[in-house]
């Protein structure tokens, strides 16, 4: 019986209060999140909705609470069929906003937010998206880096759908596939996709191949610190919104 | 914040420029005889003033798409929708009838050409505003107008904003227009606070995020409209 091969992973992410809600006295509604365990390991990424003040923690517990939940779960998920993955995401959402909105005394709408995740092995993965923000993936083949989920916003720029929403099971989009040939994820929110996403070609910018050049050059600590100030300085500069962002990069070990 | 290494800042020129999203606003105003003299006048100041206040703020100039569509002896497109830097202000001029039904819907046709501009150009977009004022009762059949109106209003697609003007207005069907905001009527001819709240209306939408809810300001529609008791 051969070896089976683990998965060298690193995740770092980052965070930025968008100006809007500097000025409006909000903190900071983006979160993000990941989870490893033995060979699976996941990232989240979630945008609080404007309309609510506490949206931010919805976005945190969704993302903290929905990665452990995928994570311990992943081989039940992955073979999974469509509709009845969306019914059981649906389901587990829901438990973790109640839950918090109880903790909280509020009512549960104002837990809203998108998501964005994607959780997997050595071979398989297993990716969820609702609303706005976007995910690529970064390909062995070329070192390219391709969208696999595009932002949804239904069709006006200040609007999109939301873990609360009524039609959330139309509105999620589910993936799935076979890893082997990616070497790393990322999650990014609309704040960030404003600048790194050509929404008339439907391309990822230049920027984004060079992220991924980090870490084959610099270790976490400076790509952590590399990507706060280019949040901060850079990239708030070009949106009003908040800005997250989280990658995982893949290498397949023994 | 820490300094860090300079091939670890990313260059803008790496970085992709998207369109700004644009709020098309669409004003079809009343120019029959009636609005001959004072009302005209008014209306004219009012609508500079709505130009010149989009043009001084720094997000809804690149933001807000205007179009003028005026209805008197017949129904005119005095401006496309474009560059705000680069339209003249619209001189109105008093003359004929009523024929509002055919303004409201040349005024959808032209909202929905762009809207698929935008679309054609990756251009995101705002939700369309239509504003209506008039100070009498149309003359020509406004049956179709107010259907699209109210299915476009229903589904979402469309912010109406009718306004009246004068006594001799018919408030009855400006509110066919608007099953889900109650015409106004101006508070005399005071045009420029009207149109000086749009445009603040207008900026608070070219700065609105994802699930922002639009929080009109009511207060401030107290200094131009008869808010009844």
């Amino acid at each position: 019986m051969g070896r089976v091969r683990s998965v060298i992973c690193r995740i770092v992410g980052a965070t930025a209060q968008g100006r809007f809600h500097v000025k409006n006295g909000l903190p900071c509604q983006d979160k993000i999140s990941h989870y490893s365990k033995g060979r699976v390991h996941c990232i989240a990424l979630a945008d609080g909705a404007g309309f609510s003040k506490y949206s931010q923690i919805g976005a945190k517990s969704v993302t903290r609470f929905l990665s452990r939940y995928i994570v311990r779960n992943f081989y039940k998920l992955k073979d999974k069929k469509e509709n009845h993955l969306k019914n059981i995401f649906h389901r587990i959402i829901m438990q973790i906003l109640y839950s918090q909105a109880e903790e909280v005394d509020i009512n549960v709408k104002f837990l809203a937010s998108t998501l964005l995740c994607i959780a997997f092995d050595n071979k398989d993965y297993l990716m969820l998206h609702i609303g706005d923000g976007l995910i690529g993936v970064f390909l062995k083949e070329d070192d390219k880096i391709i969208p696999i989920s595009l932002p949804d916003n239904d069709e006006f720029a200040n609007t999109t759908y939301f873990t609360t929403s009524e039609n959330f099971t139309n509105n999620l989009r589910l993936d799935k596939g076979d890893v082997k040939k990616f070497k790393g994820f990322i999650l990014m929110s609309d704040g960030v996709s404003e600048s790194l996403f050509d929404k008339k070609n439907k391309k990822l910018a230049p920027a984004v191949k060079n992220i991924m050049k980090w870490f084959s050059r610099y270790n976490l600590y400076d790509i952590k610190k590399a990507l706060d100030y280019n949040l901060n300085k850079v990239f708030k500069e070009k949106s009003l919104d908040d800005c997250s962002i989280i990658i995982a990069e893949i290498k397949n070990g023994h | 914040m820490e300094i860090i290494r300079e091939e670890l800042i990313i260059n803008t020129k790496d970085l992709v420029d998207n369109p700004t999203p644009r709020v098309p606003v669409c004003l079809v105003l009343d120019t029959s005889y009636s609005m001959s003299g004072e009302p005209i006048n008014e209306l004219n100041e009012g609508v500079k003033l709505f130009f010149e206040s989009i043009k001084n703020d720094e997000i809804a100039k690149y933001s807000a798409e205007i179009s003028v569509i005026t209805f008197g002896e017949v129904v005119r497109i005095l401006t496309e929708f474009g560059n705000i830097e680069t339209q003249e202000v619209p001189q109105l001029i008093a003359s004929g009838h009523t024929p509002m039904g055919e303004a409201v819907e040349v005024a959808l046709n032209k909202l929905e050409q762009r809207k698929t501009q935008y679309k054609e150009a990756g251009v995101d977009y705002y939700q369309p505003w239509l504003v209506l004022m008039t100070d009498g009762h149309p003359t020509d059949d406004i049956a179709n107008a107010v259907e699209r109106t109210v299915r476009l209003i229903s589904e979402r697609k469309l912010t109406i904003f009718p306004i009246g003007i004068g006594d001799s207005v018919d408030m009855n069907i400006l509110a066919k227009f608007s099953p889900r905001r109650t015409p106004l009527r101006l508070k005399g001819l005071n045009f420029c606070d009207f149109f000086e709240w749009l445009s603040k209306s207008v900026q608070m939408v070219s700065q609105s995020l994802p699930g922002d809810k639009i929080k009109l300001d009511i207060e401030g529609i107290k200094s131009w409209a008869e808010l009844e008791v």
